[in-house]
């Protein structure tokens, strides 16, 4: 019973489970599929699939000396494990996955708390102050990679000014929703819009909503009083 | 057509019983650390995984460190395989994957690490508080759970009641509430701590 109307199409998830993908959409991406049951099992499909094809592939060219070689050297090298190290070793992982739970990945604006998917706890901390935008928006960056990645809140009945993007931005919902001309969009959704889209998205007067997006370009205003933004798109989305 | 279907029908064996026998391996290295074992999946797997390495990496000296890197993974992480989740090697591609993604962070020297443990989690993992059932397993625990269940804030109430009651696996309690498995694990262990408090408050 998800209501999730919105996916990463088949080139991203591909391009996820071989591990191909744009660390920042990869964490996005990943985001998304704690929502998503359906991209979940497109996921692990797609690694079925992947796998099957490196292990059908031809190995021509190979020597078993080469295999003969490479294992005895790991053979040497193995580290040894001993049951009661190996068990120490499981209960330290699952002590510090308590702890990583118990910190559950939240994030504060003003006095709103909104709840993240999992995958962010361990990023939180690259995470920026909000800043304040026109239109009651707020934004917050975390820097990873050269393609940032943001947290826009916007508040009830708000709307960002129309805009286009020159590179490929990826959204997800994590809290509440917006609509734009396209559509509206929930919690779990997860849009791709790039340079072919205007758009203008706006929240209804009932919920406000917390999105985060990965974005490879800085996103371009299309009209009026907005496009005087430009110049400060560098401030705005980067 | 029929002879298709039985050429079809064969190649399906064998390749199942090749995922038998690795999973076979598998296990004789996770229980026994068995040599011999892991020797024949490398075996299988070590040429397999190097010409796919050299696609992606130019420099042979990488690619060999992608499938050593990749192995000794196998080795230390084979009881953390489980046969219920996919083929050996599915599991085995998620890993060299993993490293893969990682060496090619390693050479980039991205000044914010990300590295791929933290992107790929492990969904259905849901041993960590698996241990708690044996504590509801009681029918007498059962109803004095359900009157504590009636302390705890709602939120945690509900997951509570929908995986011990309802026998809903935790993936599913978050699809079904359309919340993230994290939350859904914080509010279980949240909820455990306070009743495991509750009980102790009454021995």
């Amino acid at each position: 019973m998800t209501t999730i109307k919105h996916h990463p199409d088949n080139t991203l998830i591909r391009a996820y489970a071989e591990g191909t993908l744009a660390p920042s959409v990869s964490l996005l991406l990943s985001a998304h599929l704690e929502y998503c049951p359906k991209c979940r099992a497109a996921v692990q499909q797609m690694e079925m699939q992947l796998s099957d094809s490196v292990v059908s592939a031809e190995s021509r060219g190979q020597d078993s000396a080469t295999t003969d070689r490479l294992l005895a050297k790991l053979l040497r090298d193995l580290p040894e494990i001993d049951e009661s190290s190996q068990g120490n070793e499981v209960m330290a992982g699952s002590t510090g996955e308590m702890g990583s739970i118990s910190d559950l990945p939240e994030l504060t604006l003003e006095n709103r708390r909104f709840v993240l998917p999992q995958v962010f706890a361990k990023q939180l901390h690259k995470a920026s102050a909000w800043s304040r935008l026109p239109g009651r928006l707020h934004q917050a960056r975390l820097g990873i990679d050269n393609s940032h990645i943001h947290f826009i809140h916007m508040d009830r009945d708000s709307q960002v000014p129309p805009h286009t993007h020159r590179g490929t931005e990826h959204t997800l919902v994590v809290h509440g929703g917006f609509a734009d001309e396209r559509g509206d969009y929930r919690i779990g959704d997860f849009v791709t819009l790039d340079g072919r889209h205007t758009h203008q998205p706006h929240t209804d007067d009932v919920e406000d909503c917390l999105v985060i997006s990965a974005l490879d370009a800085p996103l371009q205003f299309t009209s009026g009083l907005a496009r005087m933004l430009n110049p400060l798109s560098g401030l705005f989305f980067r | 057509m029929s002879l298709a279907t039985r050429t079809e029908h064969r190649m399906t064996t064998s390749a199942e019983a090749g995922t038998e026998q690795h999973q076979h391996w598998l296990t004789a290295v996770a229980e026994r650390r068995d040599r011999r074992a892991f020797a024949e999946l490398f075996r299988y797997y070590a040429p397999r995984l190097l010409s796919h390495a050299r696609k992606h990496f130019q420099n042979d000296a990488f690619a060999e460190e992608m499938v050593q890197e990749t192995m000794t993974k196998v080795w230390l992480k084979a009881h953390l395989y489980q046969n219920h989740k996919g083929k050996v090697s599915t599991w085995l591609f998620t890993i060299a994957r993993n490293v893969r993604f990682d060496m090619l962070r390693r050479m980039q020297a991205r000044p914010e690490q990300l590295c791929a443990e933290e992107i790929y989690l492990d969904y259905e993992s849901e041993s960590d508080v698996e241990l708690d059932h044996a504590l509801v397993d009681q029918p007498i625990l059962r109803q004095q759970l359900l009157t504590y269940c009636e302390r705890l804030p709602e939120g945690q109430r509900i997951v509570l009641k929908m995986i011990y009651f309802d026998d809903f696996s935790q993936q599913e309690v978050a699809d079904a509430l359309s919340i993230p498995l994290g939350t859904v694990k914080s509010r279980l262990r949240l909820a455990l701590a306070k009743i495991r408090e509750l009980l102790d408050d009454h021995h």
